[in-house]
C-alpha cells in the first residue's frame, strides 16, 4: 500500500495543480478571497499591535513611565507618609541594571494652588531635573519659559496656568500637608509652562525641583515613586524581574499595566472585538472556499467515477482533493502574506502619520495617548494564525466535500453529465 | 470450466425498491472462456450494460455469484473489488472518460502510477503501447487536443498496458462514425488475437457485434440467444 501510495503522489499533485487551472477565474476569485482575507488580518494586527506598542510608550512616557517602585501600600492608599527611603540612592542602583533605559525619583503632594486672585487643586510633583527626561517626557512638553531653571522654580500645566490666570515670572502658591500632619507651603515663580495635549495632565500637574518639594513638605530624603524607563516596551516584564530581585522586600514594583488598567484594558478590548471581526471574516471566506470545493465535486462527479471504476480508491481521490484545495490556498495565502508583510515592512520603516490621514487628529491622538506617527509591528500571532486558520478551514472544506466520494458508485457517476 | 475467465451463475440484479422492482438481470447463466471477444447485444434496457458492470466489479448481483479469474466478486469487499478492477480489468467507456488534464501518454501512465509502478518504467510502457497503436505522434497531447477516434484508442491504450486478463468495453463505438469504429474494431482484433487479451463489449452497434466471435443477445434480463461465430468479420 505505501508503495503504491508514494509511487501516486507524483501524479496526485500534477492532476491536481492542472486540474486549478481547469476553471482559473474560480481558482483566481477563491485564492483572491484567500489572500485578501489574509493580508487584511495579517495588516490590521500589524496595525494594532504597532498602535498598542505607540500607545503604552505614549502613555507612560508622559508622567508614569514603564515601571515604578514604591512603598508597598502607597498604590492602594496614597499617602504622604508612605515612602520609599533612601530614594536618591536607589534610583542610581536602578539605573545601573541591564535593560534600564533610565531612573527618576519622585516625591509628590496634592495642595492648593493660588495666586493673588485664583485657587485650584492640583498634584505637585517633586522632580529630579536632570534624571526626569529620562524616564518621562514632561519636559519636552515645555511651551513657554524654561524646565525648571532654578530651585524655586515651578513647571506647570497650560490648563491649570490658564486657570489660574497665571504666565511666567508670575508667583504661586502651593499650601498642603506635609509628611507629619504639618503644613506643606511653597512660594514659587512660574519657569514654565508645558501643554502635552492630555487635558487631564495639562490640568492638574505641577512640577517643582524634588529638593524643594522634600523642604517643603518636610520629606526628608524620600521619595514617593522611582520611576524606571526600559530600553524597549518588550523588556519591561525582564527589567521589572530584575527590579524585584535586586530590592529584595519592603518595596513594589508596578508595572505600567498596574500603574495604568484603563489603558491595558482598552488594548484587551479593541483586541477581542477585532478578532471577531476577523474571525467572521475568515468564516466567510472559509464559505467561499467551501463552495468552490464543492463545485469542483459536482461537475467532476462523471470523472470521479471513471477513476473508481479503473481502480483509484476513494481515500486516494480525497488526497488528491486535498492536493488540489491546499494548492489553492498556498497560493492565496502566499500572495496575502507577501502583500502584507511588503506593506508592514515598508510601513515600519515610514510610519503612518495620522495628523496627515484626518485633520484634527493630532488632538484626538493626545487625548488617547495614540502616536502622532505610527509604526505598524510585525503581528507574528496573526502572521501564524490566519493563514493556518485559513488552511484548516481549506482542508476541513475540502474533507467535508470530498466525504461525497465514499457515497458515489462508479456506475452511477459513469452516468453523470458532464 | 477452469478455463473460464468469467463464469456467471444465477446472477440477478433488482434496481429500486420492493414496491417498483426493475429487474435488469434474471437468472443469467453465463462463461467466458480465456481468449474470446464477446459481444453482449441487445436493446436499450436488455441487461447487457448491468452484465458488463457485474463482470467488471462495479456493481454487485441481487443474487448469484460473479467469478472472474478465479475470484467469487460477491466475497469481496469494496477495497477488494477495487483492486481487482484495477489489476485485472481494463476498462473502455462510452464517452472515453480520459482525464482532461493529463496528456494521452500521462493519462496511460495514470494507471500504471495507481499500482505502484516506477516513473521510468511506466514511462517506457505506456509510449510502447501508444507507438504499438499508432498514437506515437500524439502522446503529448491532452484528450481536449484530440479527435473521438484518437481518444478512444488512447482509453483502449490505457486499458491495456497493465496487461489484464479481461477488456471490457461499453459501447466503444457510441461516439465514432463508422470509418473510426472500424479502425477501433481492428485494433481491438490486434489485442485479442495478438495479446489473447478477452475482451468483452455491450453494445448494439451491428458493426461491432460482426467483429466478435461470440454474439450473446439479451432481452428483459435474459439470455436470448448465444452463438460462436466461425468466421467474425476481418477488420477492414
Amino acid at each position: 500500500m505505501s508503495a503504491r501510495a508514494n509511487a501516486s503522489r507524483g501524479l496526485f499533485a500534477t492532476v491536481a495543480w492542472r486540474n486549478l487551472w481547469r476553471n482559473p477565474r474560480r481558482t483566481w476569485l477563491t485564492a483572491g478571497g484567500i489572500a485578501f482575507a489574509t493580508a487584511l488580518v495579517v495588516f490590521s494586527s500589524s496595525i494594532q499591535v504597532g498602535s498598542y506598542d505607540g500607545m503604552i510608550d505614549m502613555a507612560t512616557r508622559l508622567v508614569s513611565s514603564h515601571i515604578q517602585v514604591q512603598h508597598p501600600k502607597f498604590h492602594d492608599e496614597p499617602r504622604m507618609r508612605y515612602t520609599v527611603p533612601d530614594g536618591i540612592e536607589l534610583t542610581e542602583r536602578l539605573a545601573g541594571l541591564p535593560g534600564v533605559a533610565g531612573a527618576a525619583p519622585r516625591a509628590e503632594a496634592f495642595a492648593l494652588l493660588s495666586t493673588e486672585e485664583r485657587s485650584f487643586g492640583g498634584l505637585v510633583l517633586g522632580v529630579d531635573p536632570d534624571r526626569e527626561p529620562q524616564v518621562s517626557d514632561l519636559s519636552k512638553a515645555l511651551a513657554q519659559g524654561e524646565y525648571l531653571p532654578g530651585p524655586d522654580d515651578a513647571f506647570i500645566g497650560a490648563a491649570l496656568a490658564r486657570n489660574l490666570d497665571i504666565a511666567i515670572d508670575d508667583e504661586i502658591l502651593v499650601l498642603g500637608t506635609g509628611r507629619e500632619g504639618s503644613v506643606g507651603a511653597l512660594a514659587l515663580r512660574v519657569g514654565g509652562i508645558f501643554s502635552t495635549g492630555h487635558e487631564d495632565t495639562d490640568r492638574s500637574l505641577i512640577l517643582v525641583p524634588l529638593r524643594t518639594l522634600q523642604e517643603g513638605f518636610d520629606l526628608g530624603d524620600e521619595v514617593h515613586r522611582i520611576l524606571v524607563a526600559a530600553d524597549s516596551i518588550s523588556d519591561i516584564d525582564d527589567v521589572a524581574g530584575r527590579i524585584e530581585l535586586a530590592l529584595g522586600e519592603g518595596y513594589r514594583t508596578l508595572k505600567w499595566n498596574e500603574l495604568m488598567p484603563e489603558i491595558e484594558q482598552g488594548i484587551q478590548i479593541d483586541w477581542v472585538s477585532a478578532q471577531l471581526m476577523y474571525w467572521l471574516l475568515l468564516i466567510l471566506v472559509a464559505f467561499a472556499i467551501v463552495n468552490t470545493l464543492m463545485m469542483t465535486v459536482f461537475e467532476r462527479t462523471r470523472e470521479f467515477g471513471m477513476l473508481l471504476a479503473i481502480g483509484m480508491r476513494p481515500a486516494s481521490i480525497m488526497g488528491m482533493l486535498q492536493v488540489e484545495a491546499i494548492a489553492m490556498w498556498a497560493i492565496g495565502a502566499g500572495i496575502g502574506l507577501a502583500i502584507a508583510l511588503g506593506v508592514i515592512a515598508w510601513l515600519n520603516q515610514t510610519g503612518i502619520a495620522f495628523g496627515e490621514i484626518a485633520e484634527g487628529m493630532d488632538e484626538i491622538s493626545a487625548q488617547y495617548f495614540i502616536p502622532e506617527r505610527m509604526y505598524p509591528g510585525f503581528a507574528i500571532g496573526a502572521i501564524a494564525t490566519s493563514p493556518a486558520v485559513l488552511g484548516l478551514a481549506t482542508l476541513a472544506a475540502a474533507f467535508g466535500t470530498s466525504l461525497r466520494l465514499r457515497r458515489i458508485r462508479p456506475v452511477d457517476a459513469l452516468r453523470t453529465e458532464d | 470450466m477452469s478455463d473460464l475467465v468469467v463464469d456467471c451463475q444465477g446472477v440477478t440484479r433488482v434496481y429500486g425498491d420492493d414496491v417498483v422492482p426493475v429487474r435488469a438481470l434474471q437468472g443469467v447463466d453465463f462463461g467466458i472462456a480465456a481468449g474470446e471477444w464477446t459481444a453482449l447485444a441487445g436493446p436499450s434496457g436488455s441487461g447487457k450494460s448491468t452484465l458488463l458492470h457485474l463482470v467488471g466489479g462495479l456493481d454487485r448481483p441481487t443474487d448469484g455469484t460473479v467469478v472472474v479469474d478465479g475470484k467469487k466478486l460477491n466475497d469481496l469487499s469494496e477495497s477488494q473489488l477495487s483492486d481487482l478492477r484495477l489489476r485485472k480489468v481494463g476498462f473502455v467507456f462510452q464517452a472515453f472518460n480520459l482525464i482532461p488534464v493529463l496528456s494521452a501518454v500521462e493519462n496511460v501512465e495514470f494507471i500504471m502510477q495507481l499500482q505502484g509502478i516506477g516513473p521510468s518504467e511506466r514511462r517506457e510502457r505506456a509510449l510502447s503501447v501508444l507507438d504499438h497503436l499508432g498514437l506515437g505522434d500524439i502522446g503529448e497531447r491532452r484528450p481536449g487536443e484530440l479527435s473521438g477516434g484518437q481518444q478512444q484508442r488512447v482509453a483502449v491504450a490505457r486499458a491495456i498496458v497493465t496487461n489484464p486478463v479481461l477488456l471490457l468495453a461499453d459501447e466503444p463505438s457510441a461516439n465514432l462514425d463508422s470509418a473510426t469504429t472500424l479502425e477501433l474494431l481492428a485494433l481491438l482484433r490486434t489485442i485479442n488475437e495478438e495479446r489473447g487479451v478477452t475482451i468483452v463489449t455491450a453494445t448494439h452497434d451491428p458493426i461491432v457485434m460482426d467483429h466478435a466471435s461470440r454474439r450473446v443477445l439479451l432481452r428483459d434480463g435474459r439470455i436470448e440467444s448465444d452463438e460462436s461465430v466461425s468466421s467474425p468479420m476481418l477488420p477492414v
